[in-house]
């Protein structure tokens, strides 16, 4: 799986499951992958997706503004982050993707750790 | 002052021709802050309105300021309940005189794009207390505010946005082809509003007062079928000139920001290809509905889903609801927004109830099959269609004179 090319990981964090201390850039950023997904599965209803970081709300079936909801409110709780509005609307734009949107977290969670 | 106006398209292609010969940041930002208070003052008809707009703009910088300092649900909400307030006095909505003393809205304050100030004070205060907003001096909110090419009818842009222009006003526009576009475009705005849309309105006008004429018993025969036709002309028509008048003012101002590196966002995207009303929205005024979206319908159900998931999917209608209904009372002060806003409102919780009715009785994938058919796609394009038709017979502020026309057509005299 590519790894998403970040800046210095954080030193720690603190969101549930999420190794800490990790040195090599992009590494936390796929765990953060893999747990998202998990995250995307129960809120779309859909196994067998599988995020990439090029995918956009128009790629899965059912993203619209609930679900968009749907799917923030349970990656705040899973990750322990809180969005602010202009971000969660910031999300939906057309030039928007999932890439981003896990690159936000993983700054969210590089501030709170 | 027209954006078709002669005055209007010569400061634009003035500003495009000059703009980025200015050396330097801050030349530029000082000849785009001269431009925005040009037209502020060809549009400010007394000094009663510039001082309440004055009022109005600095208050929600002041408070803005303040909750980024440190944020209070408590403050936010203080200020934007007395800032609607303001803004209901200030647009002289007719319910107020249900309640308070008519001399309350009988001012002589005319401040032209108000609404519009209204959505982005909103925006600027929510997203500065939650540490959204970087890079909010003043002038920069200033100008944002009183952008030449937001101030009339939108788009509604992001400060954020409006910001990267503000940092490095650098062109946009890589090459020749692409600023023969940007003009291009704007001729196409002004072909399409001061032609196309003023035929249709045309048309509309013809049709629907020859039917009132028929209402009023001016005229006292006329076979149903012609009445149908002057009833179908001015039924499409209205939609007609409203999209062509809207989408060319856009063009207009889309392009000519352009010229001078500034981005404005997309406000049209083919509505009247729409497959249901909540599509239709995301199609029509799309800066609009995105900022009805994220600063009424997101908000409400993010609460309901934190607070009641298992109610949050039949509130989720409802929220819509409510969306649509304010966005149709936003666009005026008088009783017929209540109705358009009534029937958008009515067209996007429909949608969104027949979407979960599809989802219960076949699941995601029967919904993602119906959605596939090209044959239902068609139908409900023009059902959707007919539909958003319907909601702009309340679009005219005479409704006494909808109805006398709409009692016309079913044969009915309307009573004296």
């Amino acid at each position: 799986m590519r790894a998403l090319q970040l800046g210095a990981p954080p030193d720690a964090f603190t969101a549930p499951g999420v190794s800490s201390g990790i040195a090599r850039d992009g590494i936390y950023v796929d765990e953060i992958r893999e747990q998202a997904q998990e995250v995307f599965h129960d809120v779309f209803g859909d196994t067998d997706l599988v995020l990439r970081d090029d995918m956009t709300a128009d790629d899965v079936d059912g993203w619209d503004s609930t679900a968009h909801i749907n799917l923030i409110v349970a990656l705040e709780k899973h990750f322990g982050v809180k969005f602010a509005m202009a971000e969660i609307s910031r999300m939906k734009d057309e030039d928007q993707n999932v890439g981003g949107l896990l690159q936000l977290i993983a700054k969210k969670l590089g501030r709170s750790g | 002052m027209s954006v078709t106006s002669v005055e209007f398209i010569f400061l634009l292609l003035v500003c495009g021709a000059f703009f980025f010969q200015l050396p330097g940041r801050r030349s530029r930002l000082a000849a785009f802050s001269v431009a925005n208070a040009l037209v502020l003052a060809l549009l400010i008809p007394n000094l009663a309105s510039l001082a309440a707009l004055s009022v109005f703009l600095l208050s929600g910088y002041g408070v803005a300021m303040l909750l980024a300092r440190r944020p209070s649900s408590l403050l936010l909400t203080g200020y934007l309940a007395a800032l609607v307030a303001t803004f209901l006095v200030l647009k002289r909505y007719e319910f107020i005189g249900l309640v308070l003393p008519m001399s309350l809205i009988q001012h002589p304050i005319d401040i032209i794009g108000l609404s519009y100030m209204l959505f982005r004070q909103i925006h600027f205060l929510v997203d500065a207390m939650q540490g959204q907003i970087e890079g909010g001096t003043l002038p920069a909110y200033l100008n944002y505010q009183l952008n030449l090419f937001g101030i009339l009818s939108g788009p509604i842009q992001r400060f954020q946005d409006f910001h990267e222009f503000w940092q490095t006003p650098q062109p946009l526009l890589k090459d020749r082809h692409e600023l023969l576009k940007a003009i291009l475009r704007i001729n196409l705005g002004v072909l399409k509003l001061a032609a196309i849309g003023a035929m249709c309105f045309y048309a509309y006008d013809v049709s629907s007062s020859t039917l009132e004429q028929v209402a009023r018993g001016f005229i006292v025969e006329m076979p149903m079928s012609r009445k149908l036709i002057y009833f179908a002309i001015m039924f499409y028509a209205l939609p007609a000139h409203m999209y062509f008048n809207f989408s060319g003012y856009c063009d207009i101002v889309i392009g000519g920001a352009l010229l001078l590196g500034i981005r404005m966002p997309e406000n049209f995207d083919q509505p009247y290809l729409a497959r249901n009303m909540i599509d239709y929205w995301n199609r029509f005024h799309r800066s609009l509905s995105h900022w009805i979206r994220d600063y009424i319908f997101m908000p409400l159900y993010k609460s309901a889903v934190e607070r009641t998931p298992t109610l949050a999917e039949p509130l989720s209608i409802l929220f819509m609801f409510v969306a649509l209904f304010l966005a149709g009372v936003w666009h005026g002060s008088t009783l017929n927004w209540v109705a358009f806003g009534m029937l958008n409102g009515i067209g996007v919780a429909t949608a969104k109830l027949w979407e979960l009715l599809i989802v219960r009785a076949r699941g995601r994938q029967g919904l993602k099959t119906y959605m596939k058919s090209s044959g239902v796609r068609l139908a409900a394009i023009a059902v959707n269609l007919n539909f958003a038709c319907l909601t702009y017979l309340f679009f005219p502020t005479d409704m006494a004179r909808t109805f006398r026309i709409l009692n016309a057509m079913v044969g009915g005299s309307w009573p004296s």
